[in-house]
């Protein structure tokens, strides 16, 4: 059968298409490739970010505090008043800090699992297309993050280290869909209840929990917290507020819908979290 | 191919500041843009392209999409492929009027979207409902790059502004050399 050009031109880009698919299917999880992946994405976002990104939002946000003039100077006021009562809470503080580190001296404790350190790193990429809930954020492996650490912003947890390459890492946000994002938390009640999340319900715009007791009264409005049972957050970082349960027939446990205490529209800094328990049991 | 390169690196580059200006809200509390201007200006570039042209254009976008996304294997280079052969066949029946154009674009970005959506609904990345999907996602999107289709239009426009000014620039210079050439051969005879 002979072919016309047009014919003979489809065939060879098809049997190219696949050559590339094999290839890239072979060599997606190869380390060495994955290595110089990482390079390209690094420098590409970065380049993305410092060149066109950043200028834009500082002439946009030059624009928004000139357009909210009025509002930032009340804002400024409240603030002064807050910084005032915060010098004296700062000393309150610091002495059951200083008590805490007597009582912990004493009972021989080195770290405990609310103990953290954070390195505060700057959003440089979001997710363009919005369906992967990724974020970039600018440090990376020279700068000590590793896999599966807690990223927090200003108001709540946000999500964990999904990838690390040397001066950037890709944060999974918890509003991710897939279910890959399983964080161990805990309901803080009267009678304290731990729960794992398991995905986001983009239709309620709540968290999904799975409580594992059907026995336990779960009561609206209690705030929920990282558990450190999980191994990798520190105890206590706000995840957000209970808004409804429902138990769910045939099935061990309860479903918790939880309102996420962290914004997911606008965050420009995030916090990454580093336990100090982690550091000392890698010391060991 | 070299202008349509430059071309599509500009609407890449735009897509970048919008993105940046309009972050999509990932807990879907509020509706979100996802501007496509680079995917506008390849449509529009299939048009008066030769199909091998489109096709790679599209190739390589999809491929730094894919790339670049981490997470979507292969999924835009197809899916990019696949409406360039939309487009091509449809093109063919269409004339060069804004509102054609302008329809033509407006739908297969929709086909497009719908077909992403779909893919990631069947392997489970996505739990939206369609509603939500169209409402949150959609209305503005569309809405969006319905006046970015205008720049695209207006970018397209200069560029085979550009090149058939270089390909008159030649023939004249061709035209030229040829009356010269006749003129030596008449005073030789």
């Amino acid at each position: 059968m002979k072919l016309d050009i047009f014919k003979k031109f489809l065939l060879s880009f098809i049997i190219l298409l696949i050559l590339i698919f094999t290839i890239m299917f072979g060599l997606k999880s190869n380390p060495l490739t994955n290595h110089y992946r990482f390079v390209g994405y690094d420098f590409i976002t970065s380049a993305k970010y410092y060149l066109f990104e950043k200028p834009t939002k500082s002439f946009t946000d030059t624009i928004d505090s000139f357009s909210n003039y009025e509002d930032t100077t009340r804002e400024l006021e409240l603030m002064q008043e807050y910084i005032e009562q915060i010098a004296m809470m700062n000393e309150l503080y610091k002495e059951v800090k200083s008590e805490n580190e007597e009582l912990k001296s004493l009972l021989d404790m080195k770290n405990t699992a609310t103990e953290f350190n954070t390195r505060t790193a700057n959003v440089i990429s979001r997710d363009a297309d919005g369906w992967n809930n990724y974020i970039t954020i600018d440090l990376g492996s020279d700068d000590n993050i590793r896999e599966n650490q807690a990223v927090v912003s200003s108001k709540g947890l946000i999500g964990k280290i999904f990838m690390v390459s040397n001066s950037t890492s890709v944060v999974k946000l918890i509003t991710s869909e897939d279910g890959l994002s399983k964080v161990a938390l805990k309901i803080n009640q009267a009678n304290a209840v731990e729960a794992i999340l398991e995905s986001y319900d983009a239709e309620k715009h709540y968290l999904i929990l799975r409580v594992l007791d059907n026995n336990t009264d779960i009561e609206i409005g209690s705030n929920v917290v990282t558990s450190a049972l999980g191994g990798v957050y520190p105890n206590g970082i706000l995840v957000g507020t209970v808004e409804e349960v429902n138990s769910v027939n045939y099935m061990l446990g309860k479903i918790v819908y939880v309102k996420p205490a962290a914004d997911f529209k606008v965050f420009s800094k995030v916090n990454v979290i580093e336990r100090k328990m982690q550091e000392v049991a890698e010391d060991e | 191919m070299s202008s349509y390169v430059f071309l599509l690196l500009v609407g890449v580059i735009i897509d970048t500041i919008l993105s940046g200006i309009f972050p999509y809200d990932t807990s879907y509390l509020t509706m979100s843009v996802v501007p496509q201007l680079t995917f506008i200006i390849l449509m529009l570039l299939t048009r008066k392209c030769e199909l091998k042209q489109s096709l790679i254009l599209a190739l390589i976008i999809g491929l730094l999409q894919d790339v670049y996304g981490n997470t979507t294997f292969f999924m835009y280079m197809a899916i990019n492929i696949a409406m360039v052969f939309v487009a091509y066949f449809w093109t063919n029946s269409i004339t060069d009027t804004v509102f054609e154009n302008f329809f033509f674009i407006m739908t297969i970005l929709f086909l497009r979207e719908i077909v992403v959506f779909a893919i990631l609904h069947l392997s489970d990345m996505t739990r939206l409902s369609i509603m939500t999907f169209i409402i949150k996602r959609e209305f503005l999107t569309i809405l969006v790059n319905g006046l970015l289709f205008f720049i695209a239009r207006r970018l397209v426009d200069m560029v085979y502004q550009h090149l058939d000014d270089k390909d008159i620039a030649l023939r004249k210079n061709e035209k030229i050399a040829w009356i010269n050439m006749n003129l030596k051969e008449e005073r030789r005879n």
